[in-house]
């Protein structure tokens, strides 16, 4: 069986073949990896790449890819939400319609699944989007915030093989009631093959913009999973939520997937991964955003 | 010489205490307030602050005459007025009104103004005491440290003056108020302590990591107020967790985990809780994970459908490779019982746990 074929299978098998992570395979020998690449040029998504205009590195030995592929694999999408006490009124009316706004662009075979916070951690099976009869009534907010506590319990998933995953992460406030500090959100990120965007909301319009709360973490987070971290102003921009998900959830879904067997020394632990595009841009670099790696497992 | 004049002070108290009711008071027509507050004794309606002042216009109707009845309330020695007042208040700084602060102060005033010197009435001294306990709390609970750190140093200030301060220091050294600067001390590196509004992104709290001076100065503030509490068996328990969390947070994880290495378990409920949870930050951070790990299943048993234990659980698995256990404790973590209250969620709010109780007290009690 050759490593494409190999790749076919399991992507196609997702039901009947256990994983032992979501992208991550392991047979015979063979380590399969799946990694989403997002290339864009000017701010502009670049659309026409194929195998030879990449290059990837893993543990820094060049891999050969066996293929490039977009919008081809389901993807579920996690929405992680604030519902602490200041999100009400306008706000949960606008986060609202803004995970309708991504709901609406879901596939048939597309997955949703939402966890909601404040002080207390809510979780909402993963559904169908066929099975979704109305938009998803997100809760009453009110209490404080776990915000850390609950990206931890988000992004521990069961392997899933044949699916992306991605996190959109809602926030507008400080975390005051998590029991795990930064490093361990970002230790379990590392082994959760989530791509993580997080929409941050922030309050006053004075010069220069306050930043919110936990921007350094929730940048590292970003940098390490491929998402994003985007900040809104809350008196300008609250009507802008809505464009923010959509944003992410486009930016994901038509990212680039590559896929190769790794070639090198038998390594568990941490893989660290760069990616680059060799074809030469027409004007300016690429800015290419792709997960910082993965871990292997024994 | 003291005995003298505690005794002159003594009398002094009984015959205030025997006084006919103030006479402002007991001339001035009956109001609505001397309604709102026989209602709020009779401790029968528990949503009455809040039907009596269900905004802040309505409030404002009321305003006069409650500063000034506050201080009626004072001359006359009803202390109930200051629970009441005290009550209005929290009521107040919920829903933002701008006067709450004042309000906080009059029932200060009033208990702090009491004629009975400190030392010489032992139920006056007591109720002042509790009201000291129940508006300390509400301070550090509600996260306006800076008030509750100038109110500790308005109680400090009331014994260096007293009269009598070796009596009234004696009776006024409460073993909360004592660990009240321990936790207080603490709170000020709790999440969002630090940068609530200031546009900072640290991230101060929990991370063990204490990096910035400030952050370090402030913990070891708490480490000093917290071995000084951990003397008073009263609170001694639960000043030697929060101090070997605090020494966890400094990197002194030994020390940490030999102060949590309790002869007995703690007494209290949720000092027993938060003891298996730092046990098990603890262990982690020395690289013993199994330890960790029985420490957070031992939280989780002791606080049934608590959600940080699985929290906790779940990160410690997810990170050892143990991907189905890690899943399974966040399942656990993510459908917690709602009607279970975590008592991790009280740790950063001080005494908040004990107001209810303390504010039934004041309300009954009648010194």
């Amino acid at each position: 069986m050759t490593a494409r074929s190999l790749a076919a299978a399991l992507l196609g098998a997702a039901v009947t073949v256990p994983l032992p992570a979501a992208q991550t395979a392991f047979r015979s020998g063979v380590d399969f990896v799946i990694v989403d690449v997002s290339v864009r040029l000017g701010g502009e998504p670049v659309t026409d790449l194929s195998t030879a205009d990449f290059q990837l590195h893993d543990g820094g030995i060049e891999q050969t890819l066996d293929e490039v592929s977009r919008e081809t694999l389901p993807i579920d999408v996690l929405f992680v939400i604030d519902l602490s006490g200041s999100v009400e009124g306008p706000l949960l009316e606008s986060l609202t319609r803004a995970v309708g706004a991504v709901q609406d662009r879901l596939r048939p075979t597309d997955r949703i699944s939402v966890v909601t916070f404040n002080h207390r951690i809510r979780e909402i099976d993963a559904v169908s989007v066929g099975a979704l009869a109305a938009p998803l009534r997100l809760g009453v907010p009110m209490g404080q915030t776990s915000l850390i506590d609950a990206m931890v319990v988000g992004l521990i998933r069961a392997p899933e093989a044949g699916r992306r995953r991605m996190a959109i992460v809602f926030t507008d406030g400080l975390d005051t009631t998590s029991f795990l500090d930064g490093a361990t959100l970002l230790e379990v990120a590392r082994r959760a093959e989530t791509a993580v965007f997080t929409v941050a909301l922030t309050y006053g319009t004075t010069q220069p913009e306050p930043r919110p709360p936990h921007q350094p973490l929730l940048e590292s987070l970003a940098e390490l999973t491929g998402g994003t971290f985007a900040v809104l102003q809350h008196n300008q921009d609250l009507g802008d939520l809505g464009a923010s998900f959509v944003q992410a959830f486009d930016e994901f879904r038509t990212s680039y997937v590559l896929s190769y067997a790794y070639q090198g020394p038998a390594r568990d632990g941490w893989h660290p991964l760069s990616v680059r595009v060799r074809r030469p841009s027409p004007r300016g670099t690429y800015e290419v955003r792709a997960r910082q790696g993965y871990f292997a497992a024994p | 010489m003291f005995r003298t004049a505690s005794v002159l002070a003594a009398l002094a108290a009984v015959l205030v205490a025997t006084m006919p009711v103030g006479g402002l008071a007991q001339n001035a027509p009956p109001s609505r307030l001397d309604d709102l507050l026989d209602r709020y004794a009779a401790g029968r309606e528990p949503d009455l602050i809040a039907t009596t002042f269900p905004d802040h216009v309505t409030f404002l109707d009321w305003r006069v005459e409650l500063f000034t009845r506050a201080r009626e309330w004072r001359e006359s020695w009803q202390p109930v007025g200051a629970t009441l007042l005290l009550e209005i208040s929290f009521w107040g700084a919920r829903q933002g009104w701008p006067e709450a602060y004042l309000i906080s102060r009059a029932a200060e005033d009033l208990v702090t103004g009491r004629q009975a010197v400190l030392g010489a009435a032992p139920a006056q001294d007591q109720f002042e005491i509790t009201f000291h306990r129940a508006a300390l709390a509400w301070l550090v609970g509600a996260r306006s440290l800076g008030q509750a750190e100038e109110y500790l140093r308005r109680v400090g200030n009331r014994l260096a003056s007293a009269s009598e301060p070796d009596a009234g220091d004696n009776r006024l050294r409460d073993p909360r108020v004592a660990l009240t600067h321990g936790i207080l001390a603490e709170a000020w590196t709790a999440p969002g302590a630090l940068a609530p509004m200031s546009g900072s992104t640290r991230l101060p709290a929990l991370a063990a990591d204490a990096r910035d001076g400030e952050t370090r100065a402030h913990l070891g503030r708490a480490l000093a107020a917290l071995d000084s509490a951990a003397a008073l068996p009263e609170v001694a328990e639960e000043a030697t967790v929060r101090r070997a969390f605090v020494l966890h947070r400094l990197g002194r994880d030994e020390e940490a985990l030999a102060a949590l290495g309790l002869e007995n378990a703690p007494a209290d409920s949720t000092v027993r809780y938060w003891r298996h949870l730092f046990l098990g930050r603890v262990f982690e951070a020395l690289a013993r994970p199994a330890e960790a790990a029985a420490a957070y299943r031992a939280a989780a048993d002791d606080w049934r459908g608590a959600q940080t234990p699985a929290v906790a659980l779940a990160a410690l698995f997810q990170r050892q490779g143990r991907a189905a256990d890690a899943r399974r404790w966040a399942r656990v973590a993510g459908t917690a019982p709602l009607e279970v209250i975590d008592p991790w969620w009280h740790y950063w709010s001080g005494d908040l746990r004990f107001l209810p109780e303390w504010m039934a007290d004041l309300r009954r009690s009648d010194p």
